[in-house]
């Protein structure tokens, strides 16, 4: 019995731990305008659906390379001068396009689908960041 | 049967003729144009008009053979593509972003041999870039762009 009474113990001490290393939703740092020690920053509504709708890919932890590779928004926020302008630039594309997310991506989660409303947020943001930048 | 066969091919090479395809238009006059507008020297023009003005510009000097079908679908295809991505004869007209951008994505592509298109150099040899002639086109685009960034 005091066996069992141990091993139960060692067992749940591992499914503990297992769980306080699980990994946490990711939580990028994308910086508020208030924030004036960045080039780049995010008004919160932008912020919002950059969260919502375009980290599950651009971020460290994207499951596409490729997405990756092309922007990060993390780092963009890093970005100064001319590499800044010409990723906002092609960001304002992306979305006057209606490119992104990309439409096999819709077509498997309708739900991420950029609204109106989304795209014109971030619409805002880049125009305005871009404005700064000019 | 093989008379038959050929003489098969030849009519449906000619009937195909008649369904060619619009070449996009060639301009001569492009007041906007990156050459005319903006002070170039002669050696990094010239790479332009020999490495890059047939797709991304309205001064497309098309080859003969370029209007037998199907080789016609493929080029004006081709070049309303390159067009739409780039087009040097509009550079006056466009905005500072996307000017600074054109010239970051020339950089990185002409330094990494990406441009011209191989399928481009095939049939155009002298647009085949050297060592020297990428490291200056990517040079230039270089300091261009930062004197775009003072406009």
């Amino acid at each position: 019995m005091k066996r069992f009474t141990l091993l139960a113990g060692v067992l749940l001490l591992f499914a503990a731990s297992g769980m306080a290393q699980e990994k946490e939703p990711t939580k990028i740092l994308l910086v508020p305008e208030a924030d004036a020690g960045k080039t780049l920053a995010f008004t919160l509504e932008a912020m919002s659906v950059i969260e919502a709708k375009c980290l599950g890919c651009h971020s460290p932890s994207g499951k596409s390379d490729k997405a990756k590779e092309k922007l990060q928004w993390e780092k963009l926020q890093t970005l100064s001068g001319a590499d800044a302008m010409a990723m906002l630039d092609e960001i304002l594309e992306v979305l006057d396009k209606g490119e992104m997310p990309p439409a096999k991506m819709v077509e498997k989660y309708p739900n991420m689908k950029l609204t109106e409303e989304e795209s014109a947020k971030l619409h805002k943001w880049a125009e305005a960041s871009l404005a700064k930048l000019e | 049967m093989i008379k038959k066969i050929v003489l098969g091919i030849g009519v449906l090479f000619v009937g195909l003729q008649f369904f060619r395809g619009t070449p996009p238009e060639v301009t001569a006059e492009n007041p906007d144009d990156l050459l005319a507008t903006s002070q170039i020297s002669s050696e990094v023009s010239s790479l332009f008009r020999t490495a890059c003005y047939d797709c991304h510009s309205n001064e497309t000097q098309y080859p003969w053979y370029s209007y037998i079908t199907p080789v016609s679908w493929f080029v004006f295809d081709h070049i309303s593509h390159g067009r739409e991505e780039v087009n040097f004869s509009e550079w006056a007209s466009l905005r500072k972003s996307k000017k600074v951008r054109i010239l970051k994505d020339l950089a990185e592509e002409v330094g990494e041999g990406k441009m011209p298109l191989e399928s481009y150099t095939i049939m155009h040899g002298d647009a085949q870039l050297t060592k020297e002639q990428r490291d200056l086109l990517v040079k230039w685009a270089e300091n261009f762009s930062a004197e775009v960034m003072k406009e």
